[in-house]
């Protein structure tokens, strides 16, 4: 008799046998994880991510832009790892600064603030750090599970895919984007525009016409990914805080003291942490949902079931265990439509993407088939850098409070150096350079306007596929535009994105619902 | 005003756009040229933009104020961190990466941060020696050597 693991029992029951085919891989990719070269940049990825967390100003997708051409030359599978190491990793860093000095790091710490500062003024700063520190963790290592459990069966889905399933899905994908952005539907529609425009300078891929490149050379190829998001990231948000005038200091009530919550702490946020995890999940699969939203959903919602909803605000421990779980498990989830259907759900998730494409890996169901052992030594990375992150977070706490007592005016010069490397590594250069400092100057003057970069980057990854499969699609159909419109899955998709941008300006309430999210994100930032 | 300014700005870019796109050969919808989607995409920025200026006109205020956007703005700091950064990029090549670097990171010290005259140019040695070391050394990256390689 042959014996079945739960795990294979699993996959049969559910997916039948395409399933046990990844079996052997996900074992073979667990394995590589082990490796000693793998570990480190694990390691390096979710300490960089603690310290981006930490340090305001340069958050995660600056951070991954920058590094990302020092990957060029460390194998894939480590890049891969490092990257999604601090995009993860930045999400405990920022609950600390968010509980210690009331300044999140990180736009999904926000929310942190309201209840962490007050418990650490409140002389509970340990246990409210150890409290975050865990919820992230159980967080992170469910979200990371989810990602085991439902990569299959996308995949399984998607490989049934055709073009025009794939082009309407974009146009989904970016549609909800649009729609969940910090700012109005109309200016996150320009900017994805302008993020498309963009991924059509260079040359034609069918035709071989140069595109915009206004007799450069360089730009023959088209302008890359990396000065675009170092530019629009890394140099715009120097920019940005050269001007700034950011006074930190952790003041006296901030003691940390000891860091494990008390069995009554562990009591009133386990619930807490659940429920954080599952609203995190789901929002964090929408491409747009993210993190932030996701923070302050589970806030929400955790201080309206609350028997004490007057405690919120003023030092509950449910506040910061809730929006630090939920965040958590939105970063991971968030993993799932980039690692399945090669669409990235936020700027993060598109370096990651870039660096996929830039490693000659093909985004999308493919991945899983044609690199599994890639694939799942990825998954098992996020199992490992959660547990590094919980030991980097709790018992040595002390290092990330030390950080905090460094000026990050201080480090400006070395993210410009960095960035400007790394820039011009990609080509040797300095035509690159100056597409930087282009791009830096406009992320700049973005932000000034209150213009969110991500549809702009999103759209640039995006574009170009999105070409590929319309063309594709159209040459099947010879040329009918109806392939769009009589394939179920396709049409489905299109329906649902029409009704995302025509119904919220039409329902009084979904537009009030609206208006008070941008509302609040304006506040936030 | 300036998100107007902003718009008009995307309206032009969206004529841009379009023109090229009519310029590289717009194909059919069998074949699709390769300035049909630049022409697209183009149409749609111009749409975008012409709804966001038009209802900025019909709403008469915006959420964001004029005063808001440069308040907080520092034109010197902003603005020499600027010109550094592109004389620096200009000067890359002749410069080479470590002077570059060097006079690079005492100038957003001195200037920009307003430290001491020591405590501008410690830093900056050490950031660029130890960048030099770290890229063009231990990495390898072919980064140039400017000055240094005359003298």
């Amino acid at each position: 008799m042959v014996w079945v693991t739960p795990a294979e029992r699993y996959y049969q029951y559910f997916i039948g046998e395409v399933a046990v085919e990844f079996l052997q891989p996900m074992i073979n990719g667990l394995w590589s994880m082990l490796d000693p070269t793998t570990l480190f940049y694990c390691f390096m990825g979710v300490f960089l991510g603690t310290l981006v967390g930490v340090l305001p100003g340069i958050g995660p997708v600056g951070a991954m832009s920058i590094l990302l051409p020092v990957t060029l030359n460390i194998p894939p599978l480590s890049t891969f790892v490092l990257l999604a190491g601090i995009y993860y990793g930045s999400k405990y860093g920022g609950s600390t600064t968010s509980i210690l000095v009331n300044v999140p790091g990180e736009a999904a710490s926000v929310v942190t603030c309201l209840d962490g500062y007050q418990m650490a003024k409140n002389g509970q700063a340990g246990p409210a750090l150890g409290i975050s520190a865990i919820g992230s963790f159980i967080a992170g290592i469910l979200g990371t599970l989810g990602i085991a459990v439902l990569a299959v069966p996308i995949v399984s889905f998607a490989l049934k895919y055709g073009p025009a399933e794939y082009f309407s899905m974009m146009i989904l994908g970016m549609t909800l984007l649009v729609f969940l952005s910090s700012t109005s539907v109309m200016r996150a529609l320009m900017m994805a525009c302008v993020g498309l425009l963009i991924g059509t300078i260079g040359l034609d891929p069918i035709a071989g016409v140069l595109r915009f490149t206004m007799g450069i050379p360089e730009l023959m190829d088209g302008v890359g990914l990396i000065p675009l998001a170092m530019g629009l990231y890394g140099i715009g948000e120097i920019l940005t805080n050269v001007e700034q005038k950011i006074r930190r200091q952790i003041s006296l009530s901030s003691k940390v003291g000891r860091v494990l919550p008390s069995w009554e702490d562990h009591k009133k946020s386990f619930g807490a942490i659940l429920r954080g995890t599952v609203v995190g999940f789901f929002t964090g699969i929408l491409p747009g949902g993210g993190a932030t939203i996701a923070s302050f959903a589970s806030y929400a919602i955790e201080k309206r079931i609350s028997r004490h909803p007057e405690k919120f605000g003023k030092g509950a421990i449910e506040g910061v265990a809730s929006p630090e779980s939920s965040n958590n498990a939105a970063t991971q989830s968030a993993f799932i439509p980039m690692l399945t259907l090669g669409i990235p759900s936020n700027a993060g998730m598109a370096v990651l993407l870039g660096a996929l494409i830039i490693h000659g890996f093909t985004p999308g169901p493919l991945l899983l088939s044609q690199h599994p052992d890639t694939f799942w030594a990825l998954v098992a990375s996020m199992f490992l850098g959660n547990l590094m992150l919980l030991i980097l977070n709790l018992p040595l706490i002390g290092i990330w409070i030390q950080v905090l007592k460094i000026p990050f005016r201080i480090l400006i010069p070395i993210i410009v150096v960095m960035c400007v490397v790394g820039a011009y590594s990609v080509n040797n250069s300095v035509t690159d350079i100056f597409v930087m400092l282009f791009f830096g100057i406009v992320g700049y003057l973005m932000k000034k306007l209150s213009l969110d970069a991500a549809p702009l980057i999103l759209a640039f990854v995006l574009g170009p596929i999105m070409e590929n499969s319309f063309r594709q699609a159209l040459i099947l159909s010879s040329g009918s535009i109806k392939i769009f419109f009589v394939r179920p899955i396709s049409l489905s998709m299109l329906i649902i994105a029409l009704l995302l941008l025509v119904l919220p300006p039409l329902i009084p309430a979904l537009r009030e619902r609206r208006e008070k999210m941008i509302q609040e994100k304006e506040e936030e930032s | 005003m300036w998100l107007k300014i902003a718009d008009v700005i995307f309206i032009i870019l969206a004529i841009v756009a379009c023109l090229n796109g009519a310029k590289y050969g717009l194909g059919s919808h069998v074949n699709p040229g390769p300035g049909a989607m630049p022409f697209l995409f183009g149409i749609a920025l111009g749409i975008f933009s012409l709804i966001d200026l038009l209802s900025g006109f019909r709403k008469g205020k915006s959420t964001i104020k004029d005063s808001d956007v440069w308040s907080d703005t520092d034109w010197k700091k902003v603005g020499i961190t600027t010109v550094s950064l592109l004389l620096y990029a200009g000067l890359f090549n002749m410069l080479g990466f470590l002077v570059g670097t060097l006079l690079l990171c005492v100038v957003l010290y001195r200037v920009v941060e307003q430290n001491s005259f020591l405590k501008a140019v410690v830093p900056s040695i050490l950031i660029s020696v130890l960048s030099y070391i770290f890229f063009k050394i231990w990495f390898g990256l072919p980064l140039p050597s400017g000055i240094i390689s005359i003298l």
